[in-house]
């Protein structure tokens, strides 16, 4: 199995001198050290392990703070999950995906790995009880994604990435980042053509999610406002699932997927 | 627990003492000109032995990628369906009775495709060949030494194209452009301007299976990877794919490295405001197919 230790700032730089991120970006995704350890944990495979001609990476961000466990929607962030997953494993091209999960508190529920080694969302690994560092574990994710998919093509890969955030709540424990350095990074992406986006937030009575995504840079198609019920969440991740392995199944499906927006 | 079940292939992967590494990437003034990969390449390995060829399509021509990919598919199951007697036979008749017999398939396949019988063939069967076939011993380990029909193996060429036996570059003529290919022989007239030996396969190298270590076959464009900068030998770039574990663990491994050696980069400076971009060496369609003897030496069996 090959090594995977990848030095991330200059992953950062080389995507910066090529022009795929701004200025603004590569400062936010180089703060401190600390991000790029936070990035490094959720690599995983290396590019020579995996046996595909271009590679689907799919992130996922649910959120584990304390008010999903008070609204009870712990049970259906983690069928949500665990859908998009068996959604993704029943598609032609499961082969060639890989996913990835962090919590949006930094716990990484698994780096990137293929379909059939991704872990499930469980009792004994999901316990919601913490913040909502929305922007700053935004940012982590990201770079994330950018870090893979820079380390594919460095390597001759095309690469396609998914990335979803799921949230109950505006950020509000956040040090580092802001709406607008996490929006840097969102328009980086999306001006390369190969990343798709997507916020679902989960209403808390409050909140004007589709601001709050609107802020980070997240097009308006790709931003799900499920109701504050275990039938609207679970309906808002069969949406995201199916326009996941729609997105996933060729270049010209991404594209129209990208355009396009969540399936309705 | 069970043991998983094995597969004749992976049986016949495990007799074989070579590992075989393939990949294809579209030359950048094909990409330019919006035309696809034109070259094709086939590798077959079982009990009798490891059979692999490059096919370059012509560039001038239409469709040649179609050819290129049936004639490499086309003559590794010719080749194959004769490999038991290549150990005994002499390597240039051996050549020549499979060529006579792709001749017939590709007669065949130009006869259904209508009247236009010289356009069809110059619009889609026109394609250089490189290629090499590698038997195995048959018999129990002390056969071997004293075998009266050792195994052998065969580079063979038609047309131009690059090939490294053991790291040494084997010669194969230029063709200036104006490559003899196989089907020619389909079309009457065409043998006016080229001798018929032109239109035979050549042989490069006839050797001892057990005399192998690396063979690389690759179309003209992987010439653009030779080449001796100063302090390099002949294979140039080419070294790694022998060298490198990695080409032989992941079958994706040999096409990524060529599309990476082939990307251009693109340098921005922001202070200056300009773009620098410096473009992969690969003008033309680039095939190869890279041999290595296996490292990890099997507790036993032949050969």
């Amino acid at each position: 199995m090959a090594s995977n230790i990848v030095n991330i700032a200059d992953l950062f730089q080389n995507a910066h001198a090529e022009g795929d991120l701004s200025a603004q970006s590569l400062q936010a995704l180089t703060v401190n050290a600390d991000i790029g350890a936070q990035i490094q944990a959720g690599l995983g495979v290396a590019p020579d392990d995996v046996p595909a001609s271009e590679v689907v990476l799919v992130s996922m961000m649910p959120d584990d703070s304390g008010s999903i466990r008070h609204a009870g929607n712990a049970k259906v962030v983690r069928e949500g999950h665990n859908l998009v997953l068996e959604a993704l494993k029943a598609s032609k091209q499961r082969d060639s995906i890989l996913a990835h999960t962090r919590y949006l508190n930094g716990f990484v529920l698994f780096p990137y790995r293929p379909l059939a080694d991704a872990v499930l969302m469980d009792t004994h690994n999901y316990d919601p009880t913490m913040g909502t560092p929305l922007y700053d574990q935004t940012a982590v994710l990201l770079g994330t994604v950018l870090a893979k998919t820079k380390e594919f093509q460095d390597t001759g890969v095309p690469v396609r990435t998914i990335t979803l955030l799921i949230t109950d709540g505006a950020d509000c424990h956040s040090v580092v980042q802001t709406p607008k350095t996490v929006r840097a990074i969102v328009e980086d992406m999306l001006r390369q053509e190969c990343h798709i986006v997507a916020g679902m937030g989960i209403a808390d009575g409050t909140t004007d999610y589709r601001l709050v995504f609107r802020e980070m840079g997240i097009p308006e198609t790709w931003i799900l406002t499920p109701g504050n019920s275990a039938g609207e969440v679970r309906k808002a991740f069969q949406v995201f699932s199916q326009s996941a392995v729609r997105a996933s199944q060729s270049a010209a499906q991404f594209q129209q997927a990208a355009l396009g927006g969540l399936l309705n | 627990m069970a043991e998983p079940a094995v597969t004749s292939a992976e049986i016949a992967a495990r007799r074989m003492p070579f590992d075989a590494a393939c990949g294809s990437v579209l030359g950048r003034e094909h990409a330019l000109a919006g035309r696809n990969n034109q070259d094709a390449y086939c590798c077959r390995q079982d009990e009798h032995g490891l059979i692999a060829v490059v096919c370059d399509g012509c560039s001038s021509a239409r469709h040649s990628e179609v050819g290129a990919k049936l004639g490499a598919r086309l003559l590794v199951e010719t080749l194959h369906a004769r490999l038991p007697l290549l150990d005994a036979a002499d390597p240039a008749e051996f050549l020549e009775t499979a060529r006579q017999d792709m001749l017939r398939q590709a007669e065949a396949l130009v006869s259904a495709l209508g009247p236009e019988r010289v356009a069809n063939v110059n619009a889609y069967l026109l394609f250089t060949v490189v290629g090499a076939l590698i038997s195995v011993c048959h018999g129990q380990p002390p056969l071997a030494v004293g075998c009266p029909c050792p195994p052998r193996a065969v580079v063979f060429a038609l047309g131009d194209g690059v090939a490294f036996l053991n790291g040494s570059p084997l010669d194969l003529p230029p063709a200036n452009n104006r490559p003899p290919y196989l089907c020619y022989a389909l079309i009457e007239g065409a043998l006016d301007a080229m001798r018929g030996e032109d239109l035979r396969f050549r042989v490069l190298a006839d050797l001892p299976s057990a005399n192998i270590e690396t063979l690389v076959l690759g179309s003209d464009g992987a010439a653009a990877l030779c080449g001796a900068p100063a302090g390099q030998d002949a294979a140039g770039a080419l070294r790694e794919f022998w060298t490198e574990d990695r080409f032989f663990t992941n079958p994706q491994t040999l096409t990524r490295r060529l599309v990476q050696l082939n990307r251009e980069v693109k340098t921005i400076d922001w202070e200056a405001r300009r773009v620098d971009r410096k473009s992969g060496p690969l003008l033309d369609d680039t095939t190869l197919i890279v041999i290595r003897r296996r490292i990890v030496p099997r507790a036993s069996g032949p050969c």
